[in-house]
């Protein structure tokens, strides 16, 4: 949390020797490299004595720099705040790594997705096919760099049926559905009124940034690449990719672009939040929630315009700084701004909850207890609402949080109620940081002109998206990243599902699903275009085909 | 009055029994666009719908091919029960108040039933959850509207004292009909047969054309009756018979389809576990008061 | 009393609606509301623009396209992929780009929506080649004290000419 004090990193270096690797410390990132052999065992230490908390695991085609693959690990320490990446090696004929996910539970996907992007086997569980669709042909893994960006492998369409049941009713959900706002597929098996397991597939719109950004975007672009990744939280992936770059290349940012970053950070949780809440009431049934809740969130949303230059995907950042200056006039504004919607939504807030069938609807379903909200990694307010006190702006502190002083809310009932409440509380509290970072804005330049970026350099940074903690890890390379992984909070969040859609009625599988806020667009990223079972060209104009 | 007036004004209030949910649901579109803060639809915009909807071919479903004739049987049974409702009006006598009600009884089955005849999971759930909420409600208000209409008739033509208890029978007899006359419109809370999200895929989704402009229509109609009936069982006992008491009641049925907008506005939907777990209590115990109250007068 | 307070809770939601009017605007037919920061589409100044390429390096979804043929080099802009990020205004060194508040660009042709600002090439001096245009060469005689000897060559042979320049110099005679 504050000072990383050298005892600690210590423990984590000799760890990493007793483990037969070897560890560097570098600020407030370790990195550890071991053999294959004791990868289990460290990692279990970590996630057992230590109590870190698992992230994700990278996948790297290190073939062109020293032969290898690679698969790194990366573990936080909340409590003091640091990062512990865990790499080791494998030979390129036959990659095989063993698995960790015996004892991390939350490992399950993103080994999956590096065993289809990268082909990297691993050992000792069962490995099923994730992220690509059935059909696509099993030699080719497309994060590998022999692999162009732009190649089209004949694929062989595979139509995926619903599983049919006797004893069970199954009810299908997606991928197109009025309920959910992007495409995903829950197959929920139903006995009369009461579902009894639940089965996902999602995916569906996997759009291939990381290889784009690796292979023909420069550093300054993929800034709007990451913005893209979301509809809702965009700003959060650029200014986390941002400072991932520039912790690799440590470069200094000036202080006001650091103040800058976290009051738009701050604005669109309180947009998102609000979205969420209307969304919440209107599959509830009570439109007029929703309506009312967003009629409060427009005001916000033309804030956002005024700060920015876009309501949505704002393009302000920049690795090294922000593009626009906040003035005077704008400062004024902001706070008349937020002093509005912090006493409608109050209001509005009150006379929703009291409806009885709001309250009744959201009291004591979808219950997620803090056992499995431990093991399964889950985050944000879903980990908040089950009693997991976790939050990236305190743990490991970014941007300008540290001049901010704010409380995090935690419940411990752990129901789609707690959850609705903690994100009321955080919408509070959101607009406490931002009146408090504007008091105390400095004065500077808000962008660095001349800076560096040194090739073979490794950035993680955790931001506190509005769903959680979004992960981004950078390995720089010539002009652009030699590899970009983004981890969404929703990606954690969903396997989480499984247990809180059990033995629940029918009637409230919409609601908990959309209590966890999913946001599919950043947890699926690529995008197969297919039209009466064969891929089609997109014929934009003439000469253009892409 | 002469039975050649009341039969003209009979006809000419069906007519305008049957064009009015046309035109009173685009004032509840509006009602709801206007306590949501925008500014929502024209008041024209429901016709609009059915006849563009009217315009369009239907796709074929694999059901009865005579699943268009189960929605004109509700639109003439309910044709019918208009009619005996309005004789009621200038007649005052309860066997037309029953015979009207049965009339609904009639009408509402055919309607129920409709969605248990597509082939499609979403919509047995739905048409399960409907047939549910129809035999709770449907003999809710049968009960109470005759209980009301025989004793506001009784007191009215017989003149006879109102004691306490027969004022409490009253007054429970006439909550537990507005109640379940709510339900029976089939709004927000109980509008879960196919409003609920994970359902929306039943009998909205699978008509067309005709077929769902006639579904819709229906849905508007019943609307219109329960209306009609409980305001006639109410109002005209004060009245009593005058040739502008048909005008009367429509006036105060456009009245009571507003009031029940504005309740739809302030409510959120309830779940197929609750609502008739809520609305079995609260019946049974408005109807014991409202049947105990009408023995402690009647042997008092 | 204050039961009967909870059970009217809900019911305050009118008093809400009665507070704040109708929020909605009837677009088309009425103005929408923007911020005066909004960013819409770009003009290019085909006057100004020197046919440098600072923007096609800058532009992140490739909306800005340098078309190279033997005589001419052709700036294309094609707003279907533009995500109005203003970036080519920040890095074009003449400001021959300019943001607008346009953002009602539907169009019934394609065709429409490519902008072509076309530049002729200036040819080499010693190789003949046409690689740079005539008033990128302009701005550099504007900005650079540079001699007559390598203005009229192109980029490649400017750096071949520099580098036997200095081995002359340096060592006497010319170096390969």
């Amino acid at each position: 949390m504050l000072m990383h004090s050298d005892s600690i990193i210590n423990e984590y270096v000799s760890l990493a020797k007793f483990m037969k690797g070897d560890a560097k410390a570098e600020k407030d990132t370790v990195h550890i490299v071991v053999p294959k052999e004791t990868l289990v065992n460290t990692a279990s230490k970590l996630f057992n004595e230590y109590n870190c908390d698992f992230r994700t695991c990278v996948g790297v085609d290190e073939r062109p720099l020293n032969g290898y693959f690679s698969v790194t690990y990366i573990f936080t320490d909340n409590k003091n705040g640091l990062y512990i990446l865990v790499k080791t090696y494998t030979e390129p004929q036959n990659p095989v790594i063993p698995s960790i996910v015996k004892t991390v539970p939350g490992a399950d996907w993103c080994e999956m997705e590096t065993r289809d992007l990268l082909g990297i086997e691993f050992a000792d569980r069962d490995q099923y096919r994730l992220v690509l669709p059935s059909g696509w042909p099993e030699e080719i893994h497309p994060l590998r760099k022999d692999i162009p960006y732009n190649y089209r492998p004949p694929i062989r369409s595979v139509s995926e049926k619903i599983t049919p049941s006797t004893e069970l009713g199954v009810i299908p959900i997606g991928p197109y559905h009025p309920a959910l706002h992007e495409p995903e597929y829950f197959e929920l098996y139903v006995e009369g009124e009461r579902v009894v397991d639940v089965k996902y597939r999602g995916f569906h719109v996997h759009r291939g940034i990381e290889k784009l950004a690796e292979t023909r975007m420069t550093y300054q672009q993929v800034n709007f690449l990451a913005e893209r990744i979301c509809g809702i939280c965009g700003f959060e992936h650029s200014t986390c990719y941002a400072l991932a770059v520039e912790k690799a290349a440590k470069i200094d940012v000036p202080e006001r672009a650091q103040y800058i970053r976290s009051i738009v950070l701050e604005v669109e949780r309180i947009h998102s939040h609000l979205l969420w809440l209307g969304v919440a009431f209107h599959v509830v049934g009570y439109d007029t929630g929703f309506m009312h809740m967003w009629r409060v969130r427009e005001k916000i949303m033309y804030l956002a315009e005024l700060l920015t230059g876009s309501r949505k995907t704002y393009g302000l950042n920049l690795v090294g700084g922000v593009r626009k200056d906040i003035n005077e006039e704008k400062k004024q504004k902001t706070l008349e701004t937020l002093k509005e919607t912090e006493k409608d939504f109050k209001k509005l807030v009150e006379v929703a909850i009291s409806v009885p069938q709001v309250k009744k609807r959201l009291t004591g379903t979808g219950i997620l207890p803090r056992e499995d909200a431990v093991k399964l990694s889950v985050e944000g307010p879903v980990a908040r609402a089950s009693g997991v006190n976790k939050d990236a702006r305190r743990d490991q502190p970014y941007a300008a949080y540290k001049y901010a002083s704010f409380k995090i809310p935690v419940y411990t009932e752990g129901d789609n109620l707690a959850r609705a409440l903690v994100r009321v509380d955080e919408v509070l509290e959101s607009i406490s940081i931002i009146e408090q970072l504007l008091d105390r804005i400095p004065r500077g330049p808000i962008k660095l002109e001349d800076f560096e970026i040194p090739e073979g350099k490794t950035g993680v940074q955790v931001v506190e998206a509005p769903r959680g903690g979004d992960i981004h890890f950078v390995i720089t390379g010539h002009g652009k990243p030699y590899r970009w992984r983004v981890r969404a909070p929703t990606y954690s969040n969903i396997p989480a599902l499984k247990i809180m859609l059990k033995d629940q009625p029918l009637a409230d599988a919409p609601l908990t699903i959309a209590s966890i806020d999913p946001c599919f667009s950043c947890t699926d990223r690529v995008l197969v275009v297919r039209e009466n079972s064969k891929t089609e060209w997109l014929k934009l104009a003439p000469g253009v085909q892409i | 009055m002469n039975t050649l007036h009341y039969t003209i004004y009979s006809a000419i209030g069906v007519i305008i029994g049957l064009t009015l949910p046309v035109i009173l649901d685009g004032v509840e579109r509006k009602i709801k666009a206007i306590l949501q803060s925008r500014i929502g639809p024209p008041i024209t915009q429901t016709l609009y719908d059915l006849v563009k909807l009217v315009n369009k071919e239907i796709k074929p479903i694999h059901t009865s091919p005579f699943i268009l004739l189960y929605l004109l049987s509700f639109i003439a049974t309910s044709i019918a029960s208009i009619y005996m409702v309005e004789t009621y009006v200038y007649t005052l006598e309860s066997i037309y108040i029953t015979l009207g009600l049965s009339l609904l009884a009639v009408s509402l089955t055919s309607l129920t039933l409709t969605p248990l005849l597509v082939p499609n999971p979403f919509s047995y759930a739905g048409g399960m959850r409907e047939v549910i909420l129809a035999l709770i409600n449907e003999s809710a208000f049968i009960l109470s509207t005759t209980l009301y209409a025989t004793i506001t008739n009784n007191l009215v033509q017989l003149k006879s004292a109102t004691t306490p208890s027969i004022l409490l029978s009253i007054t429970t007899a006439a909550l537990t009909m507005f109640i379940s006359g709510y339900a029976l419109t089939g709004r927000v809370p109980f509008d879960m047969a196919e409003a609920e999200p994970e359902l929306a895929s039943g009998v909205l989704v699978e008509f067309s054309g005709s077929l769902l402009a006639a579904y819709m229509y229906c849905n508007l109609l019943k609307r219109l009756l329960v209306n009609l009936i409980i305001v006639s069982v109410t109002v005209t006992p004060l009245i009593g018979e005058s040739a502008y008491s048909l005008a009367a009641v429509y006036a105060l049925t456009i009245v009571l389809w507003v009031i029940f907008a504005i309740t739809a506005v302030i409510l959120g939907r309830s779940r197929i576990d609750l609502a008739p777990r809520t609305l079995t209590k609260t019946y049974i115990l408005l109807l014991a008061l409202s049947i105990t109250g009408l023995l402690v007068h009647a042997y008092a | 009393m204050s039961i009967v307070k909870k059970a009217i809770k809900p019911v305050e939601v009118l008093v809400i609606a009665g507070k704040t009017k109708r929020v909605t605007v009837k677009y088309p037919y009425q103005e929408p509301i923007l911020s005066p920061e909004f960013r819409g589409s770009i003009e290019i100044n085909p006057e100004k623009c020197i046919g440098c390429g600072a923007c096609v390096n800058a532009c992140p979804p490739n909306a800005l396209e340098m078309i190279e043929s033997q005589d001419k080099k052709t700036l294309r802009y094609y707003v279907g992929r533009c995500i109005f990020c203003w970036r080519c205004i920040d890095v074009c060194p003449v400001g021959a780009i300019k943001g607008t508040r346009n953002f009602e660009l539907a169009t019934n042709d394609p065709l429409d929506l490519y902008t072509y600002i076309v530049h002729s090439k200036a040819e080499c001096s010693s190789c003949g080649n046409k690689v740079e245009t005539v008033k990128m060469r302009k701005y550099i005689m504007q900005k650079s004290p540079i001699t007559e000897n390598y203005v009229n060559k192109c980029p490649d042979c400017r750096k071949k000419s520099f580098i036997n320049a200095i081995s002359t110099r340096k060592v006497g005679f010319h170096g390969e």
